[in-house]
């Protein structure tokens, strides 16, 4: 049968030579965009690794032994659009533990940086970037502390002693390696884990229309093959022979389009280095396949492939009399769209009433809309098709629009199948720009341009019961106040005090992030308006977000906190809030 | 005509000229003896043949016969004339159909009758056809064609019994 | 496969392939409203009709291609509709043979691997079924033709293709449906010359439909088929 089946594939002349090309043409881009996705989970999974070492801090990491460990304090830092990861450290003992990429501690006066960050130290003016950092440089990070080849890190040091008194600062045990899932983490490449579910998922919507085209191929002369395959049965081929006949088609376009699948991987993946996913790319070696990513694309690709193959012939395999006496299918039934209805409606519900909270959370109802939807656009597609052409044949004034319109509303599932594929594809495409567009806005530096022109510096980045009392700042010297303020380009300088007592004053947003004078306010209208009639005001939970840039909230009108401004002065300051002129130079000075 | 023919194609003794007759065209029915030496009678009367001289032997078997100038005219012509195409407006079947209605008996089963009849002998006619050679496929090919044409008629007229009834009856 | 029925005199008369009072209907269509027929070992049977009379259908039940709404289909005793799909399949590759009016024929396979198919459906070794498909050229004039595709030859060569496939494997039964339906006069009575002629040299019992008067006439009997019943006409056999 087998055999038969061979000799049926190769020796059946131009058509069906079509018919296996387009299959495994079908297979192959299936192949390499499958391949594609897994060696981009693998990048991302090398990138968070390396970069694990940043988040040292935020994690209960191991306590300092007692022959003393590492003195540690990260921060992030901008110049223009791009972060910098600084990290200060001092030795505390003989075995202080080494980040990975340098060869030792850098003392105090020297500082390692990395290839990308050394090079932009050399071409910038000293005054907007060099001259952020104490000391010289000693040495360059190695590629082992590289999260990407471009990331701009900074490991500087200091004694024990000083850094010791700065606040924030933590004695570890030893540098953190496996990537932490935190929020406050310092990871550049974001919250690893997640993003790689979704790549995962999107490999999955993007595999869907590959096995409709494959369905849609095996369909191709169908006419033809129904009529080999009733003659077949006529003189006695029992359905199961049909079926391996028609697989061994199938498993012939497949295996060749694995083959070239890889091939295209292979001849692709240079360009691939160069797709910034996350804005940060790849290093060499970093978009390699595991031993389980072969085997999943060698074999489960064609095993989908077969089966698509399988189900599109489903129908065709049964009489020998072939297509001569056949009843016209039931039109579809408006039960059809209730799944693309469930899926709109799930998304609707939840983008109306807020999303779940916990990251799994949104990510199932993502999971679940997306897949209702899918599996919605397949289903609903035939009852669309035949609405619109009822509405066809009504409206018909030629006699072509009109067979058109009765031919579609004969078979509508038919005449859907063919553009189906390239329905899901549209759909899983388009879905694919949103997201991808929404997190490159998410990421870079979001807000009105005021809120680009102003700048923050926090010195507690939770809420307020969550700040240890070892990093409260007492209060700013005037000097430096008066330093800021002279800087050439710098508007106003607005000092926000932490919130004097647990939960005493919760704004109507929620937790009050801190208090703030409103005559600095105005002068910084980034951060948000005083109401009207209040001295002091009292910051919502979105601080940390408009800090960070994530949100605008040049919108945003504080509520009175019932102080006086004399006793918010006095309050423990949570973060400097400085409006510039929005000249690059002046930000960076700052 | 088919002895003059015959006649054509080389002289010959009545004797031969019956073999050949009965050979290619005689089948069921051989040509008696007689009627050959009546017609080539006719033939030398008409002009259209000649007789030789009586070979030794006794007999009037022994004549050899020509065909004359005339005679191959004759044949000539007759080839190149096509037979008559005549409809036949009366055979035994329709006066059978005709008769059976008027009587008020039942058309149809007379029909099948003669259906399965022509068919019998259609049946005989194709075993001549796988058993004989060309001409004998030939002769009844011809027989079966016919028999086929009569076969159309009946299955049309079988579908048209109702009206032909009430036509008979007015 | 079954034996080749060497004289047929031994078991001719029996009855081979029977319907009894089968009905069966295309959706609101009937086409059989209660047909019986039986058909005799070894003979050559015709079964006319005029088109829509269900003669088609009724040779397909007889096959085992269709399964009748009620009534009985027996063939060498079995009841046909008490066998699945995958039986059938068997009987119609190993005890059956069938030419029906379009060849049926498999486009992209060569002449003599259209012959073997049945053969090689059973299971037999590609060399053997296509020594066994080379001895039919000869004996239905298509020598020359093995290696052609079926796709590349004349109406009367892909009948005779055909005509071979259906007794290749040595079959009880050969259904023929309007054989020489979209062929000419000539090349249609060679087509049932060598049909009649090499069926009745191996014993074959042949069931053929036709509307042709003169392809029924190489039967050894007629049935008619009319509205979806049989009316057996007076046949004398041979």
């Amino acid at each position: 049968m087998i055999r038969l089946g061979l000799r049926l594939t190769f020796g059946s002349g131009r058509e069906s030579a079509l018919r296996v090309l387009v299959t495994a043409v079908a297979v192959a881009l299936g192949v390499g965009l499958l391949l594609a996705a897994l060696a981009g989970v693998n990048g991302l999974q090398a990138q968070t690794d390396r970069g694990a070492w940043l988040d040292t801090s935020a994690q209960s990491a191991p306590p300092a032994p007692a022959s003393g460990g590492l003195w540690w304090l990260s921060s992030t830092d901008e110049f223009g659009s791009q972060a910098i990861d600084r990290v200060d450290v001092a030795a505390a003992g003989w075995n202080a533990p080494v980040p990975p990429g340098i060869a030792h501690l850098p003392g105090p006066g020297e500082y390692d940086a990395s290839p990308a960050l050394t090079a932009l130290l050399r071409s910038e003016p000293a005054k907007e970037l060099r001259d952020r950092y104490p000391g010289r440089e000693i040495g360059t990070i190695g590629a082992a502390g590289l999260p990407s080849p471009n990331s701009l890190i900074i490991v500087v040091g200091h004694t024990a002693r000083q850094l010791s008194q700065v606040p924030g600062a933590v004695e570890v045990g030893a540098i953190q390696r496996a990537p932490a899932n935190c929020y406050a983490c310092q990871n550049p490449i974001g919250s690893g884990p997640d993003l790689q579910w979704i790549l995962a998922a999107v490999a999955v919507f993007l595999m869907l229309p590959v096995l409709i085209l494959i369905a849609t191929a095996s369909r191709l002369s169908a006419a033809r093959r129904e009529q080999r395959f009733a003659a077949m049965r006529l003189v006695g081929a029992t359905p199961r022979q049909i079926s391996v006949v028609s697989a061994v088609e199938a498993v012939v376009a497949a295996i060749a389009g694995v083959a070239v699948g890889f091939t295209l991987f292979f001849v692709f993946r240079p360009l691939l280095y160069h797709v910034p996913f996350t804005g940060a790319p790849f290093s060499q070696g970093d978009l390699s396949l595991h031993g389980i990513d072969i085997v999943l694309a060698v074999i489960g690709v064609p095993i989908a492939a077969v089966v698509s193959a399988r189900i599109a012939l489903r129908k065709v395999q049964i009489s020998p009399l072939g297509v001569n006496r056949r009843a016209l299918p039931r039109p579809p039934r408006i039960v059809r769209i209730i799944p693309l209805l469930g899926g709109i409606a799930v998304l609707a519900y939840f983008d109306a009433h807020g999303k779940p909270g916990s990251n799994g959370g949104q990510l199932l109802e993502l999971l679940v809309g997306f897949v209702l939807l899918v599996v919605g656009l397949v289903l609903a597609g035939p009852w669309f098709t035949t609405a619109g052409s009822r509405l066809l044949v009504k409206r018909a004034n030629r006699p072509a629009t009109l067979v058109a319109g009765r031919r579609l509303l004969d078979n509508p599932k038919a005449a859907f199948r063919f553009i189906s594929g390239l329905v899901i594809a549209l759909f899983v495409a388009s879905a694919l720009i949103g997201a991808l567009s929404s997190i490159a806005t998410f990421s870079s530096a979001g807000g009105g341009s005021a809120g680009k022109d102003t700048l923050a510096d926090t010195f507690c980045s939770f809420s307020t019961s969550n700040c240890p009392a070892s990093t409260q700042v007492p209060s700013i010297s005037g000097q430096v106040l008066a330093e800021l303020r002279s800087t050439p380009g710098v508007g106003a300088v607005t000092v926000v005090h932490e919130n004097p007592s647990d939960g005493a004053f919760r704004g109507a947003l929620g937790n009050s992030f801190g208090v703030v004078a409103c005559d600095q306010l105005v002068k910084t209208p980034a951060i948000g308006k005083c109401a009207r009639g209040t001295t002091v005001a009292s910051i919502g939970y979105f601080l940390s977000n408009i800090l960070g840039h994530r949100s605008n909230a040049a919108t945003a009108v504080w509520p009175s906190a019932d102080l006086s401004s004399e006793s918010a002065a006095r309050l423990p300051v949570d973060a400097v809030v400085v409006a510039t002129t929005g000249s690059s130079s002046a930000i960076e000075r700052v | 005509m088919a002895l003059l023919g015959l006649l054509d194609r080389e002289p010959s003794h009545g004797y031969d000229l019956k073999r050949d007759y009965d050979a290619f065209f005689g089948r069921e029915r051989p040509l008696p003896y007689g009627q050959v030496y009546a017609t080539l009678a006719r033939l030398t009367r008409d002009g259209k043949a000649v007789v030789g001289d009586a070979e030794p032997g006794a007999g009037p078997d022994r004549k050899r016969y020509t065909i004359s100038e005339t005679g191959k005219d004759e044949v000539e012509t007759w080839l190149a004339e096509p037979i008559p195409a005549e409809p036949h407006f009366q055979t035994d079947l329709f006066v059978k159909v005709v008769l059976s209605l008027m009587l008020g008996r039942r058309a149809e089963e007379y029909l099948d009758l003669q259906r399965a009849a022509h068919l019998a002998r259609m049946r005989e006619l194709t075993d001549v056809k796988q058993k004989g050679g060309v001409v004998d496929t030939l002769l009844a090919d011809h027989g079966l064609f016919h028999l086929e044409a009569d076969l159309r008629w009946i299955d049309l007229t079988e579908a048209r019994l109702v009206a032909l009834a009430e036509a008979v009856a007015a | 496969m079954s034996a080749i029925n060497a004289s047929s005199a031994v078991v001719a008369g029996s009855t081979i392939c029977e319907a009894r009072n089968v009905v069966l209907s295309f959706g609101e269509t009937p086409a059989l409203r209660g047909a019986d027929l039986s058909v005799r070992r070894g003979e050559v049977l015709s079964v006319m009709g005029p088109s829509g009379s269900g003669k088609s259908t009724l040779l397909h039940c007889l096959a085992g291609i269709l399964v009748p709404d009620s009534g009985e289909v027996t063939f060498d005793g079995q009841r046909l509709a008490a066998m699945r799909e995958e039986q059938r399949s068997r009987l119609r590759r190993d005890r059956f043979g069938f030419v029906f009016q379009f060849g049926q024929l498999v486009p992209e396979l060569t002449a003599e691997e259209n012959i073997a198919l049945p053969l090689l459906l059973g299971g037999m070794r590609r060399g053997e079924a296509l020594a066994s498909a080379r001895t039919w050229f000869e004996r239905l004039e298509l020598d020359g033709l093995e290696r052609h595709r079926a796709g590349e030859m004349s109406g009367g060569q892909a009948q005779r293709v055909a005509l071979a496939r259906g007794l290749v494997a040595h079959p009880d039964v050969l259904f023929a449906d309007e054989p020489t339906g979209s062929l000419d006069s000539l090349t249609g009575e060679l087509v049932m010359s060598l049909m009649t002629t090499s069926a009745r040299a191996e014993g074959t019992t042949v069931v053929l439909v036709t509307h042709e008067p003169r392809v029924a006439a190489y039967a050894d009997r007629e049935v008619i088929v009319r509205d979806g019943k049989v009316t057996a006409a007076v046949g004398a056999s041979r």
